[in-house]
């Protein structure tokens, strides 16, 4: 018997080490951080399902690829929309060589061209109710009529024996099968933003009603790519072979021509024939197979392996220059934060303020740039990140330095000399590395001041829900990533009327926000939304109902083979642009 | 032997009611509301309320418990929150996979660990038999995930032995990508499984029988292979069948880190994510499994051991 099984470990062993390595040709392989969990645009709610979705869905709009401030470009859209003179009429005209990939919904399984209706019913399946989309936020209250048909359809009002899908939607309009009319419900400058999102991407009435919710793992979309295979671990993507001409972009922003992304302007996308997304969520095997070269890029910088990859000043490593990898960081459009219930009656409210104040002085975040985020990032002074309008490089909030000894001056202000009088405040925090060593941090801190923070570590769906009830009384380690680049995306997250568990989850109320919010969407004058952001500012400046912390950056590895990648934050389908050469990448697998 | 059978699946209803019991409580009290979870950042109070409505879950707890067992006794658990895709498809998709890896480490595991037991026990009281405890008992005290990040690390990474992580569903190719996650199970399991395989050993060497057949002049060797391996099989046996469901609802951490798409990363998926139906089908299905296997070890004895007969 020990023969027997010395023998079959054996062979376990030459076995797998003896197995041919398959040739992968022009093929990008891409280590994807978190499992995909949809491929149906009407439930792609997070970064990784936004990106499969946008290989395979298009939607009417994209942003520029290089271009930064980031600038909002036609994707199946033949130009930008002619907008009425009151801002609520958009008459967007389609391209008209634009095609479904094959599929057997289709008659004969030949995908058909697209047209105007496609929107329409897009837009529709995602108001309705039995979609259950995650997403609907982005077309909600937006466009006239579609809140009301969703309202009809939860009534069960529809006619019977017709679709509701028929009947129409007074804002949605098909002039013609490439023109599409959109009658909006206001003034509203972010609805182009929404055009660029995944959930508004087209999708064929045939392919959902043939795969109803089996879209999760199937896609009929006019992308660059078809899926060929989903699995839980990898998702296998192939060149749409009647993919229509879209080039590489020819202009970018300064230093892109220097830096080679210039070079394949005007060449037809996509670069590579086949995408294989491997899903590794672990730090370990994710670095291990970036360097044995099994894939191309790497989102996110294992911080286990930091050591290998950067140096104590945050450089690059001289084992990764020489190895020819790159470094590609840029600061994303985020911003992390602690927060503070501000209906709770201890934290909440006009009369805690100077306690709040208190805690965002006494608060150092300098030395957590390097400790927790491997010196990538950005102390912030605001909720709007670099990238975005209305960022301010010179704007310091007075109450984001770090001042003990103003802070304790506060601190008595409010009826607690050295936090005396305080009861212990409880910061919860949900089960991640990181987010306790914020934590730990921030209770050190906090006790410099005399304040007690007993901590509550819960699961993230707890930690959601104790936020959205309002339960929670100090948070943090959570970030706030940007939909699309425009800062009413971040300050909305202040508007009294969104309060939790909508966007606004501190729960914060002030009229005079409130009322320059409101003033601030209908304004497309950009001298004017300038004064308004500063407005908003220095009122949340004064009452911290969060102490804003980091910027953090976002980074990619790329081996010396992979060309034209440039960090962005929300064009999810940045592989189209991509390049491998190939032969350079074998030569190195042989060695 | 039949009215045993009808007696002990019997029993099987009030213990599958305490599981959901439990489950379904514990859910509530620290699973978080998966509404809140499923529409992330932008929900508003309406579509929170709409969505808690479209699961079900504004039902009163009752009622939701009663779904609950509805879908437990129909085995239909519906489609996953997060993913929407059917529970049943993805349990038979995954099952593969988590068997692909835990069939044959788990047979090596135990072959290997009844073998050294054996081993040991004929040298009982040497300096080999001490050796392999102590050994035994510092393989037991390293947590697995050493194993895992040195395995990955030195055979696949630096000796490259092995690819790092992967799955394939080609069987030719997916042998290498589980060669080394076996591996790693097998050592992770051999130190507890070579102790308690030699207790339930030495436990049979004091018996009677034993001493006759010494007395009968029988050879060591014959007496530890032929009489007390046979002897020693009924606590083996419910050892290794108790651990079988176990193996069907995948290992965790090994699939993690190696990115085998088994049940074992679908069942951490549905925990991350609140997604109540995924987490209920996969903890009905292994206590099911615990049931059957557990009637399965009471039957087997029967084989085993003529004298025991079931009642």
């Amino acid at each position: 018997m020990r023969y027997i099984l010395v023998f079959s470990l054996l062979a376990l062993i030459v076995g797998a080490a003896c197995t041919p390595r398959r040739d992968i040709g022009n093929t990008l392989r891409v280590a994807q951080r978190e499992k995909i969990k949809t491929l149906d645009p009407a439930h792609a709610n997070d970064f990784f399902s936004g990106t499969a979705v946008r290989r395979t869905y298009e939607g009417l709009y994209q942003y520029h690829y290089l271009k930064r401030p980031y600038e909002v470009v036609p994707n199946i859209a033949a130009a930008m929309p002619a907008i009425s003179a009151d801002g609520k009429t958009y008459t967007i005209r389609l391209k008209q060589d634009v095609y479904f990939q094959d599929d057997a919904c289709f008659p004969e399984g030949k995908g058909r061209r697209v047209v105007a209706k496609d929107f329409i019913f897009s837009w529709m399946r995602l108001a309705d109710p039995k979609t259950a989309s995650e997403v609907w936020w982005a077309l909600d209250g937006r466009i006239v009529g579609l809140n009301e048909w969703r309202e009809k359809l939860k009534q069960g009002d529809a006619n019977s024996g017709t679709s509701h899908y028929d009947l129409p939607v007074e804002g949605l309009k098909a002039i013609d099968d490439f023109t599409l009319e959109v009658r909006l419900t206001r003034e509203d400058p972010l609805f182009i933003h929404m055009l660029t999102m995944p959930a508004t991407t087209v999708l064929a009435r045939e392919a959902a009603e043939k795969y109803g919710q089996d879209l999760t793992t199937r896609s009929v979309g006019t992308g660059p790519f078809v899926l060929e295979r989903f699995e839980q671990n990898q998702i296998i993507w192939t060149r749409h072979p009647k993919y229509r001409l879209e080039t590489y972009p020819s202009e970018g922003e300064a230093g892109d021509r220097e830096a080679g992304l210039l070079a394949d302007a005007g060449k037809p996308i996509p670069f590579v024939d086949r995408i294989i997304d491997d899903v590794i969520s672990e730090d370990q095997p994710a670095w291990l197979n970036f360097q044995q070269n099994n894939h191309d890029y790497l989102v996110k910088i294992p911080k286990d392996n930091a050591k290998n990859i950067l140096t104590d000043d945050f450089k690059p490593t001289r084992e990764v220059s020489e190895r020819g990898m790159k470094l590609l960081s840029s600061p994303g459009v985020e911003f992390s934060y602690i927060a503070f219930n501000q209906t709770d009656p201890v934290v909440g409210g006009p009369k805690r303020k100077f306690l709040r104040q208190a805690m965002s002085l006494a608060y150092d975040e300098a030395p957590t740039i390097g400790m927790f985020y491997l010196g990538l990032g950005k102390k912030a002074e605001s909720m709007i990140p670099p990238g975005v309008f209305g960022y301010d490089s010179e704007y310091k909030n007075k109450y984001r330095e770090f001042n003990v000894a103003k802070a304790q001056e506060l601190l008595a202000k409010n009826g607690f000399p050295e936090g005396k009088g305080l009861p212990e405040l409880t910061y919860d925090l949900r089960s991640d590395p990181t987010a306790r060593q914020v934590a730990e941090y921030f209770v050190r801190s906090m006790a410099k001041i005399g304040i007690r923070i007993k901590l509550n570590q819960v699961s993230w769906p707890e930690l959601n829900s104790r936020i959205a009830k309002k339960q929670a009384q100090v948070w943090g380690g959570i970030v706030w990533v940007y939909d699309y680049p425009d800062p009413e995306n971040g300050l909305q997250l202040l508007y009294g009327p969104r309060e939790a568990p909508g966007s606004n989850k501190t729960s914060y109320k002030n009229p005079a926000y409130d009322v320059l919010f409101e003033k601030f969407i209908r304004t497309r004058d950009d001298k004017e939304r300038l004064a308004l952001i500063k407005r908003m500012r220095s009122i949340y400046e004064e009452d911290v109902p969060w102490i804003v912390a980091v910027h953090r950056n976002e980074n990619r590895l790329t081996h010396s083979w992979l060309h034209n990648l440039k960090v962005h934050a929300f064009e999810y389908n940045s592989d189209k642009y991509l390049r491998v050469d190939a032969e350079a990448r074998k030569r190195v697998l042989e060695r | 032997m039949m009215a045993f059978v009808i007696r002990r699946l019997l029993y099987a209803i009030p213990t599958l009611f305490g599981v959901c019991l439990i489950i379904f409580t514990l859910f509530n009290l620290v699973g978080g509301d998966p509404a809140y979870q499923m529409l992330g950042k932008h929900a508003t109070e309406t579509q929170i309320l709409e969505l808690r409505r479209e699961l079900g879950l504004d039902k009163s707890k009752v009622e939701q418990f009663f779904d609950y067992l509805k879908s437990v006794a129909t085995l239909d658990f519906g489609r996953s929150y997060t993913t929407k895709q059917q529970i049943t498809d993805m349990i038979w998709r995954g099952m593969p996979a988590s068997l692909s890896l835990a069939i044959p480490a788990f047979i090596v595991e135990i072959l290997l660990g009844l073998a050294i037991a054996l081993l040991v026990s004929f040298y009982r009281g040497t300096f080999f038999d001490r050796a392999v405890v102590v050994l035994c008992v510092m393989g037991m005290s390293v947590s697995a995930l050493a194993y895992i990040l040195f395995g990955q690390y030195v055979f696949a990474y630096w000796l490259g032995l092995f690819p790092i992580s992967g799955y394939d569903t080609d069987i030719l190719y997916r042998f290498k990508y589980i060669a080394l996650p076996a591996i790693i199970w097998v050592v992770v399991s051999l130190g507890i499984n070579v102790r308690v395989f030699r207790t339930f050993v030495l436990d049979e060497v004091n018996q009677d029988y034993v001493r006759t057949a010494r007395a009968k002049g029988q050879s060591e060797k014959k007496i530890l292979f032929h009489h007390v391996l046979k002897n020693a099989l009924i606590p083996v046996l419910t050892y290794v069948v108790i651990q079988i469901p176990v193996l069907i609802t995948g290992s965790f951490l090994l699939e993690n880190f190696f990115g085998i798409p088994g049940l074992g990363s679908i069942t951490i998926d549905a925990i991350h994510n609140s997604d109540f139906p995924v987490i209920k089908a996969m903890t009905t299905i292994e206590t099911l499994l615990f049931m059957v296997f557990a009637l399965a070890t009471d039957l087997l004895y029967s084989v085993v051991d003529p004298r025991v007969r079931m009642r």
